[in-house]
C-alpha cells in the first residue's frame, strides 16, 4: 500500500485543522434562504427518510392455512432506477420439502440457502432422518448472526414440511428468526399486508389460498415500482411442495381484475378533465 | 405521522383522519380533528406538524371564504381544490418556504357529483377516487386498490373506512386508537368517531 504524503503532490500548502483559525474566509453574499424541510412520510423517492427505505426491492409472502402453506412471490430485481430483470426465481427449492423465499441481496440468498441445502442432506445421511423445519431455520440463523456486522442483506422466508407438520419461518440478516402464519417481505410488503389481512382466514381452501396469495403480490406490484414481472405460486403440503404457478403476468391480472368491478384499468376512474 | 385517507364513491366522498398529536414519545392528544370544514359541501384534511396544519388550514379556509364573497357565492370543487394548489405553488420558493403540510380535499358539488383531491406540499393536485396521505399509503393503498369499485353505495364506503382503520391498527407501528370520519353527500357532512 503506497502511502500518499499531500506534500508529495506539490501543494504549497495543505489544509491542517490547526490552520483553521488562520484562514480568512469572504463574507458570503446575502441570499435567500430557503430551506426545503423533508416531511415526515414518504414523499421522497429512493429513501429520503431512513424509515421507509426499503432495501429489498421485491415484494415476498407466505401464509400457513388448513391445507399447508402457500408462498407467493414477484419477480423484479433493480439496480436502482435500472431493471434488471423481470424473470427472477425469488423462491430457492432447497429441497424436496423445503422452501425459501429471497428478498434483499440475490447472492446472499442464493449461496446462504444452497449452503443450507448441502447441510440438510448431510444431516439426513448420517442421521437417518430429514431434519425438522425448526432445525433448519435455526441453522440458518445461527450463520447470520455469525455474519451480523458483514453487510449481508437477507430477508427470507422458509417455509416446509416435517413430521410436526407444515411450518413458516422468518429470518433476517439481523439474525431475526420468527415463527409465524401471515408473513410478508419486501418493499411491496406493506400494500401486500393490507390485502393478505383483510382476507386471511386460516379455513381458506386451496383454490381461494392461491387466488388470495396471487392478489396479494399483484396490488403490491401496482402500487410498489420494485416490484412486478411476473407471480409465482408455490403450495407446500404433507408429501412436500407443488409449484402452483410458474409465472402469471402482473401487467395481464391488471386488465383481468379491473374487469371484474367493470372498469377499463386504464387508471382514469376519476375523470379528471381541465374543461 | 398522521394518517390521512379517503374515498370516493357514487354520490359520496369519506376522508379520514387518526386523532394523534404527538410530541416526541408523548401522545397529547388523542381527539385532535384533522379535517377541516370548508363549507357545507366540502371538507379539507390536512397532514403536517402542528403549527403548520393549523396556519395553513385557517389561511385556505379564510381565503376560500374571501373569494366567495367577492366573487358573489359557490366555488365548486374542481375550482376550490386548484385555487389550495395555487396557494401551495405560490408558497414554493417563498420567503418562508413550501407550507410544510400535505392535504386531501373532498367534496360534492350543488349537481351531486364526488370529487376528491390530492394535494401536496409542493403544489401537486391530482383527482383520485382512492387515497392516503403520510405513512397510511404504505398500509393502505393495496386494500384501498382491492376493495374500490365504481359507484360505491354510501353503506359500503364506511364498511371500506372501517376495514382500513383495522390494517392501521394491526399494522402499523404507531398506535392510533381513535379515528375522525367525515362524510360528504348532497345533504351535507356527517361525523362519525370510530
Amino acid at each position: 500500500m503506497i502511502d500518499f504524503d499531500p506534500s508529495t503532490f506539490g501543494l504549497a500548502h495543505t489544509y491542517q485543522k490547526e490552520d483553521k483559525d488562520e484562514i480568512n474566509t469572504l463574507a458570503l453574499p446575502s441570499a435567500p434562504q430557503v430551506i426545503y424541510k423533508t416531511l415526515n412520510g414518504p414523499t421522497q423517492i429512493n429513501g429520503g427518510n431512513k424509515l421507509t427505505n426499503f432495501k429489498h426491492g421485491t415484494t415476498t409472502l407466505g401464509f400457513v392455512f388448513k391445507e399447508g402453506i402457500l408462498l407467493a412471490v414477484d419477480s423484479r430485481a433493480s439496480m436502482g432506477s435500472f431493471l434488471s430483470s423481470e424473470q427472477v426465481r425469488k423462491v430457492i427449492e432447497i429441497n424436496e420439502y423445503l422452501l425459501g423465499t429471497m428478498a434483499g441481496g440475490a447472492a446472499d440468498c442464493q449461496y446462504w440457502l444452497a449452503y443450507l441445502a448441502n447441510h440438510c442432506r448431510t444431516y439426513e445421511l448420517k442421521n437417518g432422518s430429514k431434519l425438522s423445519v425448526a432445525a433448519a431455520s435455526k441453522f440458518l440463523q445461527g450463520i447470520l448472526i455469525g455474519y451480523r456486522n458483514s453487510g449481508l442483506s437477507m430477508g427470507c422466508m422458509i417455509a416446509g414440511t416435517d413430521t410436526t407438520g407444515q411450518h413458516l419461518y422468518y429470518i433476517d440478516n439481523d439474525g431475526m428468526r420468527l415463527k409465524g402464519d401471515i408473513f410478508s417481505v419486501g418493499s411491496g410488503s406493506t400494500y401486500a399486508y393490507g390485502v393478505l389481512d383483510n382476507h386471511y382466514r386460516y379455513d381458506l381452501s386451496l383454490n381461494e389460498a392461491v387466488e388470495l396469495g396471487i392478489r396479494a403480490i399483484y396490488h403490491a406490484t401496482h402500487r410498489d415500482t420494485a416490484s412486478g414481472g411476473v407471480v409465482r405460486v408455490y403450495h407446500i403440503h404433507k408429501d412436500g411442495w407443488t409449484k402452483v404457478h410458474d409465472g402469471i403476468d402482473v401487467v395481464d391480472l391488471h386488465y383481468q381484475f379491473a374487469k371484474q368491478k367493470g372498469l377499463v384499468g386504464d387508471g382514469d376512474e376519476a375523470k379528471q378533465r381541465l374543461f | 405521522m398522521d394518517s390521512i385517507f379517503g374515498l370516493q364513491g357514487g354520490d359520496f366522498v369519506i376522508i379520514a383522519c387518526d386523532g394523534s398529536i404527538a410530541h416526541s414519545i408523548l401522545k397529547i392528544k388523542e381527539t385532535e380533528d384533522k379535517i377541516l370544514k370548508l363549507d357545507d359541501h366540502k371538507i379539507f384534511g390536512i397532514s403536517g406538524e402542528g403549527a403548520d396544519r393549523n396556519s395553513f388550514g385557517e389561511l385556505v379556509h379564510k381565503n376560500h371564504s374571501l373569494i366567495r364573497y367577492k366573487t358573489g357565492g359557490y366555488m365548486n370543487l374542481q375550482e376550490t381544490a386548484h385555487f389550495v394548489r395555487s396557494m401551495y405553488a405560490q408558497a414554493i420558493r417563498s420567503r418562508d418556504g413550501p407550507h410544510q403540510c400535505n392535504g386531501l380535499l373532498g367534496g360534492v358539488d350543488s349537481d351531486g357529483t364526488p370529487s376528491l383531491y390530492w394535494l401536496d406540499y409542493l403544489g401537486s393536485l391530482q383527482k383520485i377516487t382512492r387515497g392516503a396521505q403520510g405513512y397510511a399509503n404504505y398500509f393502505l393503498l393495496g386494500l384501498l386498490d382491492n376493495q374500490y369499485k365504481p359507484n360505491l353505495t354510501k353503506e359500503e364506503g364506511i364498511e371500506i373506512i372501517k376495514k382500513c382503520i383495522k390494517e392501521l391498527q394491526t399494522r402499523f407501528l404507531i398506535a392510533q386508537n381513535k379515528f375522525i370520519v367525515k362524510i360528504v353527500t348532497k345533504q351535507g357532512i356527517e361525523v362519525i368517531t370510530i
